[in-house]
């Protein structure tokens, strides 16, 4: 029996967006309660799914529950979804973030039915991405993201939101450009869009370099995880957007470009990925530390989570690009968790800054005094975000280093993965010092009135909370299922 | 008993974190109460849970308790369990752990009285003694850094406990980060054994360092990895830097924490590892000269220092210092067996330091002066506490200091050196410190850290109530006592060096005094109480005559 | 003879109903009646049209006109544009006060042009078909007789008639070697020539320029564009909507036809022309798109934006030209992009035609707030400026990755790469528009109303757009039918 699970889970969001747009003057409650349901539904049937998923040695590398319908024929393009233990983990990051952040947006106020289509809009092409297997669906979704984060970062945004828009927008395009080219490449290689049928596969002839072909494809994924040097529009975009699409963007949205590396350059193209593995290694450390070491010196709270999100992403790729089982199992286990921990972290500034009017770190002191139940949520994120054991982060940082340290991809790996472990120690560096200027000293008079947070937003970042030690205390839970799409092509490398 | 006991241990301190944390602070916070005694209740049941473990590994034949393993996570090759590994080493550890812990729990109902944190001060006490105890039981390398890092944590909130105070919360972020720093080298130690042998395993990995499958430079550099932490954790120079800002945090916690138990779990990590350090001799070099010189160096800042907190602090550092070197240069018996003494008879120091402020209001001897006569169970515990530490035959630390002494006496006569001025430095400013504290005349005091105190300090110091008073004698038996188990070699023989001496316990009790270098070295402690006191007793005795007779 | 007359009914039913407009503009005051006709005639000749979908290729008049489903396709093209134009203009026409009934009967006019020259197959019925929509044009684009929309037409006019020259002189001179003005005659003389010869025969290939240029001012291709703004910004909006796609559709279809028929043999010879027209793309998308970027009235906007289009489209050319062996993709991009292109800009056009009429302004500062002065204006125009971006779930996306797909495969990646780029860029004032429209303040809270003519226009553009967006198999299927006649 098909039920069309996945289907569901992208166009219940849709389904939503169309509600709010038939109901012709609905109350803002309405919308966020449509909007609520529409994002809790979704997650709910992705929980579904990730309980059926089929942890058999039998279905390793299989797509499960695959939908196959001729979209073009004229391109032989497919509507084709399925999920694989590397894509369902991203699914449910998403589907568990969109909830999040309607819940984190419970008290706009300004176009509250625009805003929620278009936060809503975004899970759906996110979730797209994740569950495309046919080239030109998930260069679709790929675009789609853009609209409605354009949208959100310009009109609900805050300081330089237009430049930020579109720095965000350029960039993205810039990367999706020539992406699109690698795949129109790709498909007169090989005469295929499907995704599962360009795993592993063999290229014969080509009639462009596959190095060439690598990094087209490689552009639009670096410039989305960011990678070092293209990582500059991320913290326009993070600081200025509003909560919600903070939270997704650093959330679920960077991770689109670590999946397509995974899902398409080092699946398609190994021996490639292979020969420029140092180059990538060296990107991703570079990322790492430059990362941290900028993160030090930024004094607007967003911002400088913005910036220890490049250094994060730098583990990511330092997991992807060491090739080896245990790597790719770090970085996409870091990707998740580094989705759960940059989304509290970001929908903690969002409170913070709800109820201050400042993300600015001069202004802020003691108030751990004034708002008792942020400072613990807040400090749990923190805590996780550099890597305390007992957290998401831990677990996903470790196994990543554990991977990478041991690959032989790379000569002089261990050098590599050793300058990232660095990084670490700057981590706790700026998380400390950042929780102690906004939290300890002494109190400030003008915060005495301050509120600390309400149900709604005790409810969201708790769930959050809950997440981030599920997965740190007990990770198999997400690894045996990456395991199963991470195998087949840890096997491609041969390492 | 079923053999997963000594999970309970782990266990119900953390129940007890998670049952403050949950349920008592955000619904019961009326009754802030309920959290003290909670965490009394399972710590104390910990603690004869832990005896219990100790008997049972006395008892048992190879001094090891098996204990089945649980699956954690499997990715590829990387396949990681937990377990709990119950040697002699674990069973002495979390008798330390726990029995500190209970008195400094029960001391710091009288100590956290009314504090409007008391409960939050409960739940990261209970936090901490979790995590120590997850580090000592840990049979697994990966698993002692989760918990490494979660006694990191616990020291770090305890330390900004007082998170309003600017400098409680400098202290507390530069305590996490320095140790951090250590533990960079750590964990690329564990990603080198990994790398090397595939497991996280500690048997297996004495197994593999045994059969030398594990040597070389690789071995050597995966010491060093683990000395780093180690150093970070245990203060060693040059990490050292943060134990004396460390002091921030309320006194009970200093003295559990950066007296007893955590500081030491470097120590502890080192001799984990022992079968790994041996085996290379670049590794226990650099760990006895670390440990050398860190013991003389903070104990040359420790002779100058005017606070007391600081003056145990750097006190703490030197004798953690002390204990590398028993490591460097002799055996795990000698470095954990100074441990373990030290870890009573500091934390009855720093408590001593504890009911002294609260008596007077301040950690400045030189507003104190004058006290034994207010305070005389604070006064005689805490003179038989700098007695013991002085290394004054027959006390605890005597017995410890001097296996240490003798090691380094054989091992490098240069390392004896630093040795034995460091004993003589010691000597000198614990005495320094009781002389200024509770000779002379009072010299004022000052409001109370926390100033929430029921009682006023209008009528000048006064002797702290009774729930502080009796962990201080408590312990002050200990700090006179605990060092005779091992008079007969018997500790030593536990942990699996050398054998237990055919002598009578009477034979070695009195036969030490017939050696040399055990007279040599309480001499030089001798002389250095004796400096204290012409230094800051007599003279303030002649000036103060000179003065009445003008 | 006579029998052959059915090929040609929509033209003839068209202009039927031209004359019927302009005969009752005589006799009839409300002039209401009038777009009604000329929509009743476009839907007949529509009908028509889909009558002749089915019946087998064929050339009619002595191969002046040929019967087949491409000529068909781009009719039938022309003829919804037509509509949709007569539609929006609802409340425009009231400008022109009493000269309604011309400009409709005009408009339909120059669609009978348009209609004969995408299906002539001789350079003599195209020339004769191309003029007589050019001379209905340049009254068109003058129609408002104020002093800008008369200097676009005289502009409109001279330059038109040098194009005209130009054209002319290239037909004369392939007429001059080859000796044949129907262009399957002159792919038979050009397939015999040695290669040799040919290759030594510039009269042709000077011929075969200047036929080249003659219709890149009709695409508006660099360097032959430098009409465009002026014309555009005149005009009156309609026609200028109707410049932009109908008569620019047309355009691309007979030179497609001309290079593809007859030029189509040797390889050689059609990957030279390949290769003209790929540089000419390069440059005609990338002025096109820098020069928008600092444009400030919406007219000219779109002027340079159909310019850079028009750059995209020749890519498209250039991979039907590069193509060895027909592969449908390939044939079938660029009529894919057309029939997108046409219903994305006249969607955009008819919402500028809704606001301009109540603002009075072109200016796109004057936009600013719109999404709350008028909601759906602001929807529409923004689904179709995303579709012209090219990003989903538009047939814009579809269109580019189509097209540009068929130039990967000829090995063009070089060219798809520029363009794309140029596509990032083209997004700088789009989105620009987009940003004014959503985040703009109001000037003022006058709310911003249409007609429903002009709902039903720009609903059916955008419904459209997002269609093909989203399924656009079946669409895809019909340009492939279309382009079937390339085969070789």
């Amino acid at each position: 029996m098909n039920l069309n699970l996945l289907s569901w889970i992208i166009f219940l969001p849709v389904i939503g967006i169309v509600i709010i747009a038939l109901l012709p003057k609905p109350g803002q409650k309405t919308v966020k309660w449509i909007a609520l349901s529409a994002t809790l539904a979704s997650f709910l049937v992705s929980i579904a799914v990730f309980l059926m998923f089929n942890r058999s040695e039998a279905a390793i590398g299989q797509m499960q529950f695959e939908e196959k319908l001729l979209w073009i024929p004229a391109i032989n393009s497919y509507y084709h979804l399925g999920v694989d233990g590397l894509s369902l983990p991203l699914v449910i990051l998403m589907t568990f973030l969109g909830v999040i952040s309607v819940l984190v947006s419970w008290k706009v106020e300004l176009r509250p039915k625009q805003f929620f289509i278009w936060v809503l809009m975004l899970e759906s092409s996110i979730l797209g991405v994740f569950c495309s297997l046919d080239l030109i669906l998930f260069f679709l979704f790929w675009e789609l993201e853009l609209i409605p984060m354009f949208f959100l970062i310009s009109i609900w945004g805050s300081g330089r939101k237009e430049y930020a828009a579109y720095k965000y927008l350029i960039y993205t395009l810039v990367g999706s450009a020539f992406m699109l080219a690698g795949i129109l490449s790709v498909y007169f290689i090989t005469h295929t869009f499907d995704i599962t049928a360009l795993r592993g596969i063999q290229i014969g002839t080509s009639f462009i370099p596959l190095t060439v072909l690598f990094f087209l494809l490689m552009v639009g994924f670096a410039i989305k995880l960011p990678v070092f040097p293209l990582h500059t529009w991320l913290p326009d975009a993070h600081t200025n957007a509003p909560t919600a699409a903070s939270v997704i963007l650093a959330g679920a949205l960077l991770k689109m470009g670590g999946y397509g590396m995974i899902r398409l350059c080092v699946s398609m193209l190994p021996q490639v990925a292979l020969q420029y593995a140092p180059v990538m290694c060296t990107l991703a450390v570079i990322g790492v530390i430059y990362g941290a070491a900028v993160t030090l010196r930024q004094t607007d709270l967003k911002r400088l989570i913005a910036y220890s999100s490049v250094s994060h992403m730098g583990y990511v790729l330092l997991g992807i690009f060491a090739l080896n089982q245990v790597s790719l199992t770090g970085a996409s286990l870091q990707m998740f968790s580094h989705g759960v921990i940059t989304g509290l972290l970001f929908a903690m500034v969002g409170l913070v800054y709800d109820k201050t009017h400042t993300r600015d770190l001069n202004n802020l002191s003691g108030l751990a005094r004034q708002m008792p139940i942020i400072v613990v949520v807040f400090s749990i994120a923190g805590l996780a975000s550099l890597g305390l054991p007992g957290t998401a982060g831990f677990v996903a940082e470790f196994i990543t280093f554990a991977g990478s340290f041991t690959s032989v991809a790379v000569a002089g790996m261990k050098i590599f993965t050793l300058i990232a472990v660095i990084g670490i120690v700057v981590t706790s560096g700026y998380i400390l010092w950042m929780l102690q200027r906004v939290f300890y000293g002494y109190p400030l008079d003008k915060y005495n009135g301050v509120k600390d947070a309400d149900a709604v937003e005790m409810i969201s970042t708790f769930a959050v909370v809950a997440v981030i030690m599920l997965v740190g205390i007990y990770p198999a839970i997400l690894t045996n299922v990456i395991y199963m799409g991470i195998e087949p092509i840890a096997k491609l490398i041969g390492m | 008993m079923p053999t997963q006991v000594p999970w309970l241990i782990f266990l119900l301190p953390f129940f007890s974190f998670l049952f403050i944390g949950l349920v008592l602070r955000p619904f019961l916070s009326k009754y802030p109460r309920v959290g003290g005694y909670l965490t009394i209740g399972t710590v104390g049941i910990s603690c004869a849970l832990s005896l219990w473990v100790l008997g049972a590994v006395i008892a048992a034949p190879d001094h090891m308790l098996l204990v089945d393993d649980i699956q954690w996570a499997v990715v590829g090759n990387l396949n990681i369990h937990i377990g709990v590994l119950v040697d002699a080493l674990t069973a002495v550890m979390v008798v330390v752990v726990t029995f500190v812990s209970l008195m400094v729990q029960i001391y710091s109902q009288g100590y956290m009285k009314g504090d409007p944190g008391y409960l939050r001060y409960y739940a990261f006490m209970s936090l901490f003694t979790a995590c120590m105890l997850g580090l000592v039981l840990a049979n697994n390398i990966l698993f002692m850094f989760v918990f490494w890092e979660g006694v990191g944590l616990g020291s770090y909130l305890l330390i900004g406990f007082w998170f309003h105070k600017p400098s409680a919360a400098n202290a507390a972020k530069k305590a996490f980060i320095v140790t951090r720093l250590g533990d960079f080298g750590f964990l690329a130690a564990i990603l080198i054994l990994y790398a090397q042998t595939g497991t996280f395993d500690t048997g297996t990995l004495y197994k593999l360092v045994a059969a030398g499958t594990l040597a070389g430079t690789t071995l050597t550099w995966v010491a060093i990895g683990i000395f780093s932490g180690a150093a970070g954790k245990s203060a060693q120079f040059p990490l050292h830097v943060w134990l004396p800002d460390a002091m921030e945090g309320p006194t009970p916690v200093s003295a559990l924490i950066h007296a007893a138990t955590m500081v030491a779990a470097g120590v502890f990590l080192v001799a984990r590892f022992y079968p790994l350090f041996s085996h290379s001799t670049e590794a226990m070099t650099v760990v006895a000269v670390i440990g050398a010189f860190t013991a003389i160096f903070a104990a040359s800042i420790g002779l100058v220092m005017n606070d007391i907190k600081r003056v145990l602090a750097y006190s703490t550092i030197s004798q953690l210092g002390f204990m590398m070197l028993g490591l460097g240069v002799g055996s795990v018996a000698i470095g954990i067996f100074h441990l373990f003494t030290h870890a009573f008879l500091k934390a009855l120091l720093f408590l001593g330091s504890g009911s002294v402020n609260h008596g007077t209001g301040t950690f400045d001897m030189r507003l104190m002066g004058g006290l034994r006569k207010a305070m005389p169970w604070t006064y005689i515990t805490f003179v038989i506490g700098a007695l013991s530490l002085a290394g004054i035959w027959p006390l605890a630390g005597f017995w410890s200091k001097d296996e240490i002494l003798v090691s380094a006496f054989t091992n490098n006569p240069v390392l004896f050196g630093l040795a034995i001025i460091t004993v003589f430095m010691t000597a000198f400013y614990m005495f320094r410190a009781i002389f200024m504290t509770f000779h002379g005349e009072y010299r004022g005091g000052a409001e109370p850290e926390h100033g929430t105190h029921g009682d006023s300090h209008s009528q000048g110091p006064h002797e702290s109530p009774a729930v502080m008073v009796v962990p201080l004698v408590v312990l002050a038996v200990l700090a006179v006592c605990i060092g005779w188990i091992n008079v007969t070699g018997f500790f030593s023989q536990l942990m699996g060096s050398g054998e237990a001496e055919a002598v009578s316990f009477v034979q070695g009790f009195f036969g030490v005094l017939t050696h040399p270098l055990p007279l040599i070295s309480l001499i030089v402690a001798l002389l250095g109480i004796l400096l204290a006191y012409a230094m800051y007793c007599a003279s303030v005795r002649k000036r103060d005559r000179k003065n009445d007779i003008i | 003879m006579m029998d052959q007359i059915r090929y040609i009914a929509p033209e003839i039913s068209l202009l039927c109903f031209a004359l019927i407009v302009i005969v009752l503009d005589l006799f009839i005051k409300p002039k209401k009646v009038l777009p009604v006709i000329a929509v009743a005639g476009s839907f007949v000749a529509l009908l028509a049209v889909l009558m002749l979908w089915g019946v087998p290729v064929t050339d009619v008049f002595n191969k002046m006109l040929a019967v087949d489903q491409f000529g068909l396709f781009f009719k039938a093209l022309i003829l919804v544009s037509l509509v949709l134009v007569i539609l929006a203009s609802n409340r425009y026409v009231l400008k022109f006060e009493k000269f309604q009934g011309e400009f409709y009967a005009l408009l339909m006019l120059s669609a009978i042009g348009l209609m004969l020259l995408v299906s002539a197959i001789n350079l003599i019925t195209i020339y004769v078909a191309l003029e007589l929509s050019s001379i209905s044009l340049y009254v068109l684009v003058s129609f408002l007789k104020d002093k800008q929309s008369s200097e676009a037409g005289l502009k409109y006019l001279i330059l038109g008639a040098v194009a005209s020259a130009i054209l002319l002189y290239g037909m004369a001179l392939i007429f001059g070697t080859t000796g044949n003005t129907c262009l399957t005659c002159i792919a038979d003389y050009v397939k015999g020539m040695p290669a040799a010869s040919l290759a030594g025969s510039p009269v042709l290939l000077i011929g075969l320029v200047l036929l080249i240029s003659g219709f890149g001012f009709k695409i508006a291709s660099v360097p032959f564009q430098m009409w465009v703004p002026d014309v555009y910004e005149g005009a009156p909006t309609p026609i200028t909507a109707y410049l932009s796609v109908a008569s620019k559709a047309a355009g691309f279809a007979v030179i497609a036809r001309i290079l593809l028929t007859a030029f189509g043999m040797p390889a050689w010879l059609h990957n030279d022309w390949a290769m003209i027209i790929a540089v000419l793309a390069v440059l005609t998308m990338t002025v096109g798109n820098i020069v928008a970027l600092v444009q400030t009235n919406i007219k000219r906007l779109f002027g340079y934006s159909s310019i850079a289009q028009a750059g995209y489209l020749m890519v498209g050319l250039a991979a039907m030209g590069m193509a060895a062996q027909a592969d449908s993709t390939i044939r079938s991009g660029l009529i894919f992009f057309l029939f997108s292109y046409t219903l994305t800009n006249l969607g955009a056009f008819i919402a500028i035609i809704a606001i301009s009429n109540k603002i009075n302004s072109d200016n796109i500062d004057d936009y600013s707030g719109m999404a709350k002065r008028s909601p759906l204006l602001a929807t529409g125009l923004t689904i179709c400026l995303v579709s012209l971006t090219g990003l989903p779930p538009t047939a814009g996306l579809i269109a580019k990755i189509y097209i540009f797909s068929g130039a990967v495969d000829q090995g063009l990646l070089w060219l798809v790469i520029i363009a794309v780029i140029n596509s990032c860029i083209s997004a700088f004032y789009y989105f620009k528009v987009v940003k004014v429209m959503w985040m703009g303040e109001p000037v003022n809270n006058d709310e911003v109303t249409s007609t429903w003519p002009e709902w039903l226009a720009l609903g059916f553009c955008c419904l459209a757009v997002v269609v093909i967006g989203i399924i656009p198999g079946a669409f895809m299927a019909i340009t492939q039918n279309a382009a079937k006649i390339f085969g070789i």
